[in-house]
């Protein structure tokens, strides 16, 4: 079996509700997935499941070919980091990268730890503590730790969530890189669409303690499974077609042109293009990606799918599980 | 007005204030420029030596039985699920309200009979009685600083291999270690300072050895120097718990949400029965004595002494507690507000005005009577006023013990107003004393009434300041226990007991509501 991680039937009732309903996944080596999904919806317990925290009520979980359902979480080999409270703020950098290197002797140990630093950016910074560094350079330590004893999986909770907008991509880099030359399997936590859009190798939407769709992040934004997942991961206008079905248009998916019975109500620069909201002569609210300035509010206009786009048309589903906000 | 004028009051007060609350203890001090006499050099050739090995014996002993049994209580109430956990947690609390010298005799007495005379006089049982009514200090931190942790440390520390017991030890305790050192640092001032609770079991230390020398030669210099080694005791004790704090810091950025609490019957069953064994040993079992006693001294007309009924020494503990606490918060509040504002000089010498709970209750003592014997002495001074022996002596010795209690806790307090707050009241136009008034204190009032009640309960138990100062024609209830407790007059000491031990209760849950409304009383 190449997987690093298989995930199989996994379940776990919390209070009556089963937060985590069925799951089923599977992580390559070298693979980033990333779970995504509404607070609440079971992404952190499933976590918690696969590191051991915490007992499934049913199900299996195997890493690296070995079943370890029933394997404590110190004897898993799991990485974990979390958004925080991740560092051991008694010990410095070093002793926090070397916690899980027991059983090497010192020197190799030390020089283990120069290399993950090495690894992750931050050199030179063993004798510190904690408080002293910054939240990026915390969640590089971070990282560091749970990369030293080579585990077969990565489990990141929300690992960029406490980070300032303009160190989050830079964080987001170099955790990919040291992820990819350490090739190990991750399992990339968010509630941040874009986030999980832009690292994950696939894209996993979970909705209450189920997985509704798992694919590339292209397939999962241009194609999803229902309505909720749609709004989900990001903005689009449901468009009623011919045949009665309904399809998704994504902003870019659609062009407007001066004239007719549609108003711009609202706009906002993206900083490529201009993202406009434009009531349709039905009342309904569609959002066109338009680059150039050419429309303020108020102004008449017409909206049509351009030509070059086959919309995708959603699954016929009576009501979605929740609104997202769109 | 030019700056300097509209901040004078200020300057005026801290330096007042820090000045009359540093006195006693500079007195004390003092009496070292002036050295050695007869009695100080007889007592290093004969009971000294063995005074600071019984001390060392106890403070070493009562830490590690504190430590251990608070920072274990602690775990239980915060890191693991039973029936009655809440109760359990709060009640865990009370031997606060219980004085050692107390305690003390009440077991003293019931473990007479099966010990003996001579073998119920040990160090160690008065060590374990000092531990059953000082554990509630590392009890308190370790509770907050547990409170505190987040499970996610955990949960990496097993990610990387620590079974749940090593991760409890490498990880949850160490981060732990600074607030328990803290417990504990109060703990080793509390026992350094003892004088009832080590009189009533014969262990001779350095604080029992300055009111012998005291009352026994009146050798108020000797009484003094011996003092001084108290304050030396106690420095060395600062400085180890600020080392012990080193570079690492401990606290983390945002609330952890607390431990997992694991809920395994069997494991646990046990341990919350321990909890409540302990509780009965320390509270339950030593109340229902005294009450028995109390009944007893009721039937025998002994609730009284020759100096008036129960009432009237109710009335005047109360009287003198009541009045120290009042002043420790007004000049507290004002102290704390002023101090923030003046920078560098202003918290030295808020510093310095809380030296008293520093240096030992005897010292401040000694300190306060010489201070206010030599005011009487001068020639300004009306001579029909005298301080030594009257109300205010003792309010104010009592004051200058406590004010860092209420010091600290206040400034603890307003320290977590945030910023912000005060900056938009202040945009609003609100000057530094209605922003106090309107927004710091109110905001802060769990803080507050949390440090009032703790001064409350301190100077309604303190013993060595009371004992020395007490106003002529009083005996306040602390004293009415020494005096008959040492005659071995257990029936007559209850009355008095269970009176510190009832007021001392409601205290302690006025303190547990605070402390439920956010109130950080261990800062």
């Amino acid at each position: 079996m190449s997987a690093a991680l298989i995930v199989a039937g996994l379940v776990r009732s919390l209070g009556g509700r089963r937060v985590v309903d069925d799951v089923a996944l599977e992580v390559s080596p070298g693979e980033l997935v990333a779970l995504v999904g509404p607070s609440g919806c079971g992404k952190s317990t499933l976590l918690r499941l696969v590191a051991g925290l915490d007992r499934p009520d049913g199900g299996r979980v195997v890493l690296d070919g070995v079943d370890v359902t029933d394997v404590a979480a110190e004897r898993r080999r799991i990485g974990l980091v979390f958004q925080e409270h991740a560092l051991f703020p008694h010990l410095t950098v070093l002793q926090n990268v070397a916690f899980g290197l027991r059983k090497l002797d010192r020197r190799q140990r030390a020089t283990r730890v120069d290399e993950l630093l090495e690894l992750v950016r931050l050199p030179g910074s063993n004798n510190r503590y904690p408080h002293e560094l910054s939240g990026g350079e915390q969640q590089r330590v971070a990282l560091a730790r749970a990369l030293a004893p080579e585990p077969a999986v990565v489990l990141l909770d929300e690992p960029f969530a406490s980070l300032d907008a303009s160190l989050r991509d830079e964080m987001r880099d170099d955790v990919m890189t040291a992820l990819r030359l350490r090739s190990a399997a991750a399992v990339l936590v968010t509630h941040d669409r874009d986030e999980a859009l832009a690292l994950g190798h696939r894209v996993a939407v979970m909705v209450n303690g189920r997985i509704a769709q798992i694919d590339r992040p292209d397939v999962v934004w241009e194609r999803p499974v229902d309505e909720f997942v749609a709004r989900f991961m990001g903005p689009g206008s449901l468009l009623e077609m011919p045949d009665g079905s309904m399809a998704l248009a994504r902003p870019h998916q659609l062009t407007i042109e001066g004239g007719g019975d549609a108003t711009v109500v609202a706009r906002r620069y993206l900083g490529a293009v201009w993202r406009l909201d434009v009531r349709r002569g039905d009342g309904s609210v569609v959002i066109v990606d338009h680059a150039g300035d050419g429309f303020a509010v108020g102004d008449a206009c017409n909206v049509a799918v351009s030509s070059a786009e086959v919309l995708h048309r959603l699954a016929a589903r009576n009501e979605p599980p929740e609104r997202a906000e769109p | 007005m030019p700056a300097v004028v509209r901040r004078l009051p200020g300057w005026l007060l801290l330096v007042v204030v820090s000045g009359l609350a540093a006195a006693p203890v500079l007195v004390a001090v003092w009496s070292l420029a002036d050295p050695s006499t007869e009695v100080w050099r007889e007592l290093w050739a004969t009971r000294l030596p063995g005074m600071i090995s019984e001390t060392v014996t106890l403070v070493v002993t009562v830490l590690a039985g504190t430590v251990a049994l608070g920072t274990w209580l602690a775990w239980l109430v915060t890191a693991r699920d039973f029936p009655g956990r809440r109760l359990l947690g709060w009640l865990l609390v009370t031997p606060l309200a219980v004085p050692g010298y107390v305690l003390g005799f009440v077991w003293l007495d019931t473990l007479q009979e099966p010990l003996g005379a001579r073998a119920v006089r040990s160090i160690w049982l008065c060590a374990l009685v000092l531990v059953l009514t000082l554990y509630p200090y590392v009890y308190l931190f370790a509770r907050a600083a547990f409170r505190e942790q987040s499970q996610r440390p955990v949960d990496v520390a097993r990610s990387l291999g620590c079974t749940p017991w090593q991760a409890w030890w490498r990880v949850v305790l160490p981060m732990a270690r600074p607030s328990i050192a803290a417990g504990a640092a109060l703990v080793a001032m509390e026992v350094l300072t003892d004088v009832g609770t080590v009189r009533l079991f014969n262990v001779s230390t350095v604080a029992d050895g300055v009111l012998r020398v005291w009352f026994g030669t009146g050798d108020r210099d000797a009484a003094s120097e011996l003092a001084v080694l108290l304050i030396v005791a106690a420095a060395g004790l600062i400085m180890i718990e600020r080392g012990l704090r080193g570079r690492a810091r401990y606290t983390q950025s945002s609330a952890g949400g607390g431990l997992a609490r694991g809920s395994r019957r069997a494991a646990v069953l046990p341990m919350a029965v321990a909890g409540w064994v302990v509780l009965a040993v320390a509270v339950i079992l030593p109340v229902a004595q005294l009450i028995r006693w109390a009944m007893q001294a009721g039937r025998l007309g002994q609730t009284a002494t020759v100096a008036g009924d129960a009432w009237f020494h109710l009335g005047s503990s109360l009287k003198v507690a009541g009045a120290a606490t009042a002043v420790c918060l007004v000049t507290g509040v004002l102290m704390v507000s002023v101090a923030r504002r003046r920078g560098r000089p202003g918290s030295l010498l808020a510093r310095i005005a809380t030296l008293g709970y520093a240096v030992p209750g005897p010292v401040v003592a000694i300190g306060a009577v010489i201070a206010l014997a030599a005011v009487d002495r001068q020639r300004w001074w009306p001579s029909s006023v005298l301080l030594v022996g009257s109300f205010a002596g003792l309010v104010y010795a009592i004051v200058v013990r406590f004010l860092a209690v209420a010091g600290n806790g206040i400034a603890a307090s307003l320290d977590k107003v945030p910023a912000n707050t005060v900056a938009s009241a202040r945009t609003l136009g609100a000057g530094p004393w209605r922003v106090a008034r309107r927004i710091e204190l109110p905001m802060a009032s769990a803080g507050v009434i949390a440090a009032a009640t703790l001064v409350a309960i301190d100077s309604l138990k303190e013993l060595p300041v009371t004992l020395l100062l007490r106003p002529f024609g009083t005996e306040p209830l602390p004293v009415w226990v020494w005096q008959a407790t040492s005659e071995s007059l257990w029936v007559q000491a209850a009355v008095p007991s269970l009176l510190i031990v009832g007021v001392g209760m409601v205290l302690v849950v006025v303190l547990l509501w605070t402390m439920e409304r956010g109130a950080e009383v261990v800062s």
